[in-house]
């Protein structure tokens, strides 16, 4: 589904990603680890285009997409949340929503918000409320309902648990794993190991910028080298 | 006494809507594309000429010259993002644009003002009025011109707020002004937004411009002063946000209005700067912004 192969990225002359390979295949849960530095974020963002590579390749569905702007690769099934969840704070839910569907028709729009609001009843309440003013945790799950108004087929997560309480953590994955069992593949970045471990087919720990390990959350387990670098863990 | 109030304080509602017509167009500019646009003015004066042509020129109705004002400058206007603002914005990169935004629509401001030096001269022209005659209010007299001024201002303003909350597109343009990244994600394409809300700001400008050639001369800079008072205006409304504009508008022109009852009218000119300084020194975000971060 996305194979990004040896891929270069950063900001201007700063390069971040220094050479990093992954794949996602289809209705996968990969994650993504690391330390902080090591190029997690900078990588989704460059898998979505926000940032353009400067050499390797970026493959989705068979079509390369490097160089392609955020909006053509949304179009293409791709979905982004942001680490802040990139909500219209200043708009109410229902605009979020709408704004979420900007790419289809009103039929298919109205359609899909109506599937958001029997998924999602609380925001089905809230809807004429400022999404600026929802807790953290709702604002997670606004802004992940939001990408699901297009339907996309793989939805890339910038640490979606950050900054959230406990109770609020098992919810968002919890309805992460529920969308995944209906089809929708999932990219996390995520600092909350235990969390993205709990849930993810597969894991690739980066750093500085490269691949330091790719395989099943079990091999990761199974690794001392591995768990005492990254997971902050003695060998047994 | 009372009647001179509300004698100044139906001028000052009048001249409100030309201020609201040209501030808030300024002001959706810059929320949206973070552009201060200095030329602002030259597409006030392009209306004034543009109506000039039709209604002196070509002879036809004073309503076409006002739409042809709209059509024109707004389709200029759609050729300012993608020719002059996005190549500028990809040389910089991720740099702060801020100020070069400035001296490039200042160079912009100053290459329309001689281009219409240029091809229609410096002398001033008159364009015969829309509407004639006078509205006897009693306390005061508006002629029909000015009314009609505040009446398109009026319409104009309120399908714009209409097409900013309920409009798809509408909607887009906001989320552009309030998270850019996150509209992206969204599958908005942010040159077209970018592109299109440029000219629909420089339209309304152009619409100012129509509407006031009967009322003032056209001549190249007749929009240069107006685009410093709307500095004041949007600052005093907060920048970038429209709606503080058209609040502030309305506030600055019955300030200026009914100044005179007070202070020579020659000091009248300084209040709307007055009020942009002393806003600046105590609420830089002015009355409706957002947060200045610190």
């Amino acid at each position: 589904m996305l194979e990004l192969e040896s891929v270069c990225s950063g900001y201007g002359k700063l390069e971040i990603i220094q050479s990093a390979s992954l794949q996602v295949p289809d209705g996968a849960i990969v994650g993504i680890i690391g330390p902080n530095g090591a190029g997690k974020s900078t990588l989704l963002k460059t898998a979505f285009g926000y940032l353009v590579p400067g050499a390797g390749r970026i493959v989705f569905d068979g079509r390369e997409i490097a160089g392609r702007r955020p909006d053509e690769i949304m179009r293409l099934g791709v979905g982004y949340l942001s680490q802040a969840g990139g909500l219209f704070a200043e708009m109410s839910v229902h605009d979020n929503l709408v704004l979420g569907g900007y790419t289809v028709s009103r039929a298919a729009k109205r359609q899909a918000i109506d599937e958001i609001y029997a998924r999602f009843p609380i925001f089905r309440d809230r809807r004429r409320q400022l999404a600026g003013s929802l807790s953290g945790g709702e604002q997670r799950l606004l802004a992940i309902a939001r990408a699901l108004m297009v339907r996309p087929r793989l939805l890339l997560l910038d640490e979606p648990s950050a900054a959230l309480a406990p109770r609020f953590i098992d919810q968002v994955y919890a309805t992460l794993e529920a969308l995944n069992r209906d089809g929708l593949a999932l990219l996390i970045v995520e600092q909350n190991v235990e969390a993205i471990l709990a849930v993810a087919h597969r894991v690739f720990v980066l750093d500085l910028g490269q691949n330091a390990f790719d395989g099943t959350p079990a091999e990761l387990r199974a690794s001392d080298r591995i768990r005492r670098l990254y997971l902050g863990e003695d060998a047994a | 006494m009372l009647e001179s109030l509300l004698e100044f304080l139906i001028q000052g509602v009048v001249l409100g809507g030309l201020y609201a017509l040209f501030a808030v167009g300024l002001s959706l500019i810059f929320g949206v594309l973070d552009v201060i646009n200095v030329a602002h003015g030259e597409f006030f004066a392009i209306g004034g000429y543009l109506a000039f042509g039709a209604v002196v020129l070509l002879h036809l109705p004073g309503a076409m010259g006002v739409l042809g004002a709209a059509v024109g400058t707004f389709l200029l206007g759609l050729c300012v993002y993608p020719l002059l603002i996005a190549p500028l914005k990809r040389r910089l990169g991720g740099r702060p644009q801020g100020p070069l935004y400035l001296v490039l629509t200042l160079g912009l401001s100053t290459f329309l003002q001689s281009s219409l030096l240029a091809v229609a001269g410096g002398d001033y022209r008159r364009v015969p009025p829309q509407l004639t005659g006078i509205f006897d209010l009693g306390v005061t007299a508006v002629s029909y011109q000015r009314l009609l001024v505040l009446g398109v201002a009026a319409l104009l303003l309120t399908g714009l707020f209409a097409f900013l909350r309920f409009h798809p597109q509408g909607l887009a343009v906001r989320a552009v002004s309030q998270n850019p990244d996150a509209a992206q994600a969204m599958g908005i394409n942010l040159p077209r937004i970018f592109a299109f809300t440029l000219a629909l700001g420089v339209a309304l400008a152009g619409v100012g411009g129509a509407l006031m050639a009967p009322l003032f001369n056209v001549y190249p800079a007749v929009g240069f002063p107006l685009t410093i008072k709307a500095f004041a205006i949007t600052i005093l409304g907060g920048m970038g946000n429209p709606a503080g504009a058209l609040v502030a508008s309305f506030v600055i022109s019955i300030a200026e209005s009914l100044s005179v009852m007070v202070i020579p009218s020659q000091w009248q000119n300084l209040i709307a700067f007055a009020v942009m300084i002393v806003m600046l020194l105590v609420r830089p975000r002015g009355l409706f912004g957002r947060p200045v971060p610190r």
